[in-house]
């Protein structure tokens, strides 16, 4: 059995693993210096385990946490990808210290971009996009939205990104790392990317929310910005937040200063190089939502 | 109840059941105006919510519109207050 102690931002994860694909995993997606030798506590302790009689028919691993198994086995090729699906769950599950939104979340100049959206909409591949042109990553599928100051906590951690969009980000970025696709899940194939060091470099930075952006890709669609409701953003985030309703009022609170903060936008796009310019340029110039169109 | 309003619209969370809502422009306006009362009188809330000087004008501010409001809010458990005249 291998230990494995993950810097991931605020919670560090003991893995104990018997599985290769997931110490190689580890080894390829995770900044060395994300990898601690012997921490005196981890926030969360999970398995990655092969039932012994899957080990060679049809080899099969199963996610473990705290000795509980919260997912059907799956087959081993994915493991890796398992592991992240995992923390996910443990993560939205249990740090309600933190509202949780459904987004990924960059950063420019001190300040936050979010990208809520459900999955197949091209969040990820604009998240990896921007970050791979100087934008700062801080989670990639849950922004902590931190009660009090309403700063976003990084969470840095390798971007999952599925079918066409791996090898769109392998052109856009040839220099990034991607590990192996893992094929035959159910979004599909699937391949991790490691985040880039400038944002393992400041994991302890939070940022300031600024804008939230709606990404929708639509193959041949001219890009478009087109404000949206404010209130109405509210109740959505709040209905795919992983524990808005857990919270009550400090979470109504949290979000409400969210939402006041940041310009609210709808965001089409079928060309990513386009796209990343355009939000850098709104970043860069200050350009608010309302006068910044297609 | 806690509300949060943006642009011309609110956002209420019920803190009894926990549920929040978005109320639209016209709902928010009648919403502010009967929050705590028992009974309205639609002609005069008619009149009040068409005053002009009182910001953008507000979408579908009709009496039939004004009462389907009051209905909404009811139903939603945000006011009880009962419509009184027609």
């Amino acid at each position: 059995m291998a230990h494995l102690f993950l810097r991931t931002g605020p919670f560090t994860v003991h893995v104990e693993t018997s599985c290769e694909e997931v110490i190689d995993g580890v080894t390829l997606l995770y900044d060395p210096a994300c990898v601690l030798r012997r921490p005196a506590f981890c926030d969360y302790h999970v398995q990655i385990w092969q039932p012994p009689l899957r080990r060679h028919f049809r080899p099969q691993a199963v996610f473990l946490f705290d000795g509980h198994a919260p997912f059907l086995p799956g087959p081993r090729r994915h493991a890796s990808p398992m592991l992240e699906w995992g923390m996910n769950w443990v993560i939205a599950t249990t740090a309600h210290q933190f509202l949780i939104v459904h987004a990924a979340v960059v950063e420019r100049n001190g300040l936050a971009l979010v990208l809520p959206a459900p999955p197949g909409s091209g969040k990820s591949t604009l998240c990896a996009g921007l970050v791979f042109r100087g934008w700062r990553l801080l989670s990639d599928e849950l922004a902590l939205l931190a009660p009090g100051t309403g700063q976003i906590i990084p969470l840095v951690r390798p971007i999952s990104l599925k079918n066409e969009s791996i090898d769109v980000i392998r052109r856009f970025a040839p220099g990034a790392t991607i590990g192996p696709a893992t094929m035959g899940s159910t979004k599909g194939t699937i391949a991790l990317v490691k985040p880039p060091s400038a944002s393992i470099a400041a994991i302890d930075e939070p940022a300031t929310p600024r804008w939230i952006a709606f990404p929708r890709f639509q193959s041949g669609a001219a890009l478009e910005l087109t404000p949206r409701s404010k209130a109405r953003t509210f109740v959505e985030l709040g209905e795919s937040a992983m524990n808005y309703n857990i919270l009550g009022e400090t979470g109504f609170n949290v979000m409400s200063d969210l939402i006041e903060r940041c310009d609210i936008g709808d965001f089409v796009y079928s060309n990513l190089d386009e796209a990343v310019s355009f939000f850098t340029r709104i970043a860069d110039e200050a350009i608010p939502f309302a006068e910044a169109g297609s | 109840m806690r509300t949060r309003r943006f642009d011309d619209e609110d956002v209420v969370l019920d803190t009894y059941s926990g549920e929040t809502h978005c109320l639209n422009p016209l709902a928010s306006a009648v919403f502010e105006r009967v929050d705590g009362m028992d009974v309205v009188d639609l002609p005069s809330l008619c009149e009040i919510l068409a005053l002009p000087g009182a910001g953008k004008p507000i979408p579908d501010c009709t009496p039939e519109g004004i009462a389907g409001a009051i209905a909404c809010l009811r139903d939603l458990g945000l006011v009880r207050v009962e419509v009184d005249g027609s």
